[in-house]
């Protein structure tokens, strides 16, 4: 009995988004693309004259590009834990919005690693990670991890795609270019949805959506432990892994709502992404502000209980000269989620998506607290040392690279949108219409 | 309305949060910063006095090396200040200068030198200075071997203002052997009435590749001859091997990994790739069963 069955008129409903691209579309690509370009310019200015460019000096190595790389790997890791968990445990209302987690997982994962390359100073030294790599490192973990992280990803998002691009493949009123409607036919393996390959599939992709949880809990936590196995003030933490997981997961329920609210305006998804599904997902966003602000209390209160020479003068540091970022970063951050999705007046599309702007913001900011402040004030402070050693503040050159880090993963996101539905058709049932009043009473 | 609403909010929060990341430079318009001036002389083995300052600023943080600040060092006597030269910090914001012994600089009590360091101050740091003062004094290193043990021996001499040199007598001297970080000591000797002194070279020290080593015998911070050092250069240290090629061992620091971290890393990579494998089989098994629907249909 074949799966794929007369679900033309949703496919008619989805097949604008493929075939044509609006002015406003293209105006947006464009921009996006612009965008790139002035980081590929940055990219030549640092190459050509080094990292002096850059604000990053002997005492402070690791600056914006560090952070940025640590906020993509994390919204990566949540989109594969929400998208993971939501298909293990059968969430009926996850359809709609399942494949925006999909995407944003292996687009961010594609682009956090980049940040990793501009901060290397020598690129030709790149291969000696892989020729004379040492296993006790975590830098080595991280690169295993992440590289098994990417396939499994990819594996788990072509799995979840493969019932769509038969879909897309037998659609015969679809109007694209050959060469996509030839991809959409190797790419669906030939798959007719018979009872044997709902078996196989739905197997492969149970284990893949088990999988992928697991190595998002573990890459992320061995990136947590690249910072807490050294003895540096505010990194030598245990808690560093679960923090940076929850971090991680906390983000990217932020991204995921934002992508949401673009989507839904854009391609007109009002009927499929309702409130319910913004409520949803922003419950599991209040839970995590709830766990991310206990774990930033905890690790914080400990250290300033503790009252060592190094954790004092971090902290010090965080609270005059950080003040600002540290109230929005770890107060703000956690409060305005709380507080929008706590009350159930608050809870609109509007508020719950500009809560979870807020959250974004925050969260970029925890990163960079976590990184900055603590490199600026070392245990062993370096020799020769000077003080425009010591104060990091970026250059255009690393915001340039960070504004084209954003602009490529939008720009991902859009064409990925251009050759597959935004929305799971193959999941999706024409369900009497639900309506966000009827949902609010 | 709760659009409106929804957008001053997030306006005032981008607004915050924009420039946050900019707004971390040092305060404008502060009071200048304490400065610390340390000054010390050392009597070197070529008949010369090192002046030698390190100048630091103070702040909240911490203490910073104060680089390219115009140190001066003076003579002082009886009448008015000598001025014997100005020397610019470097990066550690050391001023260091070396001066012959034989000079026309006037000597207080006791035959001593009395120098001075000043730093004038600037815009933000404030102004300091410091004495010092010391007699002439040099101290010779040799090395002899008796009866298969080896011994380290040093004479020490003091200038006086008549030009004539004296032993320097009854007087404690460290010996030291510098290290990557710090001079480690090796031992301690007590120069006689002769102005000299001998004692046991350690067995098990470690030199270089090729055992050489440089000792150092120095007096510190003396009432009366200040500091006062001296080195020589001998192969009697133990060869440096960083690694014992014969027997490698498996730790945190060394090239092979301890063998847990191999099995739990070899464990966990089967597992996970052996998940992948699954999950492709289960592919090429869609492929091959939508190519046998094709041929029966």
């Amino acid at each position: 009995m074949s799966e794929i069955i007369s679900s033309d008129k949703l496919l008619k409903e989805f097949a604008p988004q493929i075939e044509r691209t609006s002015l406003v579309g293209k105006i947006w690509i464009i921009f996006l693309i612009a965008v790139i370009f002035l980081g590929a310019f940055a990219l030549y200015w640092q190459i050509s004259r080094g990292h002096i460019v850059t604000g990053m000096r002997e005492n402070v190595v690791w600056g914006v590009y560090i952070v940025n790389f640590i906020f993509f790997m994390g919204i990566s890791y949540a989109g594969a834990l929400i998208s993971g968990s939501l298909h293990l445990f059968h969430a009926g209302w996850r359809k709609p919005i399942i494949r925006m987690a999909e995407f944003i997982t292996i687009i961010s994962l594609l682009i956090g690693p980049v940040f990793i390359m501009l901060c290397i100073g020598r690129l030709d030294r790149l291969p000696n990670l892989v020729l004379f790599g040492r296993i006790q490192s975590p830098i080595t973990w991280d690169v295993i991890a992440i590289s098994t992280d990417i396939v499994g990803c990819l594996l788990f998002l072509y799995l979840a795609l493969l019932r769509d691009l038969a879909k897309m493949r037998d659609f015969t009123e679809l109007k694209v270019p050959k060469w996509k409607k030839k991809m959409y036919k190797i790419l669906a393996l030939g798959y007719t949805g018979t009872a044997e390959q709902q078996i196989m599939l739905k197997r492969a992709t149970d284990i893949m959506a088990g999988m992928v949880i697991a190595i998002a809990i573990i890459v992320y936590s061995v990136l947590a432990w690249i910072f807490s196995v050294t003895l540096q003030p505010g990194w030598h933490s245990t808690i560093f892994g679960p923090y940076f997981v929850i971090a991680a997961v906390y983000s990217g329920s932020g991204v995921l709502i934002v992508a949401m609210y673009i989507f839904r305006k854009t391609y007109h998804l009002e009927e499929h992404i309702t409130l319910k599904h913004f409520v949803n997902v922003g419950v599991i966003m209040l839970v995590l502000a709830a766990f991310f602000g206990y774990f930033t209390f905890s690790e914080y209160l400990t250290k300033w209980y503790g009252s060592q020479k190094n954790d004092e003068q971090l902290i010090g540091i965080l609270f005059k000269d950080y003040y600002l970022m540290f109230i929005l970063s770890n107060y703000v951050g956690v409060l305005v989620p709380l507080i929008v999705v706590g009350f159930k007046k608050l809870r609109t599309i509007n508020n719950i998506t500009i809560s979870a702007v807020i959250v974004i913001i925050a969260l970029w900011l925890n990163r960079y607290l976590i990184v900055v402040p603590t490199l600026e004030s070392p245990y062993l402070p370096i020799q020769d040392s000077r003080e425009a050693w010591v104060h990091y503040s970026a250059t255009w050159v690393e915001w340039s690279l960070t504004a084209a880090g954003v602009a490529m993963f939008c720009l991902l996101f859009t064409l990925a949108s251009k050759l597959i539905p935004i929305v799971q058709v193959s999941d999706l049932k024409e369900e009497p219409k639900q309506v966000d009043d009827i949902y609010m009473k | 309305m709760k659009t409106i609403k929804s957008g001053i909010l997030l306006f005032v929060t981008l607004f915050l949060g924009n420039g946050l990341v900019f707004a971390q430079s040092g305060d404008e318009g502060a009071e200048p910063a304490r400065t610390i001036l340390r000054f010390t002389c050392i009597n070197t083995s070529d008949d010369s006095i090192q002046l030698k300052s390190t100048l630091t600023v103070r702040r909240d943080e911490g203490s910073m090396n104060l680089a390219n600040a115009l140190v001066q060092y003076f003579a002082v006597g009886s009448e008015e200040d000598v001025l014997i030269s100005e020397v610019k910090t470097n990066y550690q914001g050391i001023a260091s200068i070396k001066i012959p012994t034989l000079n026309s600089f006037p000597r207080g009590e006791m035959d001593l030198f009395n120098f001075k360091a000043v730093y004038e101050g600037a815009e933000k740091y404030e102004s300091s200075e410091s004495e010092f003062s010391l007699k002439p004094a040099k101290l010779k290193v040799s090395f002899y071997e008796e009866d298969s043990v080896r011994y380290v021996k040093v004479e020490g001499t003091q200038l006086n203002i008549d030009g004539t040199e004296t032993p320097l007598a009854e007087t404690d001297v460290n010996l030291l052997v510098p290290k990557m970080f710090s001079m480690l000591k090796i031992a301690e000797l007590y120069l006689d009435e002769t102005g000299i002194g001998s004692t046991e070279f350690p067995a098990d020290i470690i030199g270089d590749s090729l055992g050489n080593l440089t000792v150092v015998a120095s007096i510190e911070e003396n009432d009366i001859y200040g500091n006062v050092r001296a080195s020589a250069d001998n192969n009697w240290g133990l060869q440096k091997h960083l690694i014992s090629p014969d027997r490698p061992s498996r730790e945190l620091w060394t090239p092979i990994a301890p063998l847990w971290m191999i099995i739990t890393l070899i464990i966990m990579l089967a597992g996970v790739w052996g998940h992948y494998v699954y999950a492709v089989v289960q592919l090429f098994r869609i492929k091959k069963s939508a190519k046998a629907n094709e041929h029966k249909s």
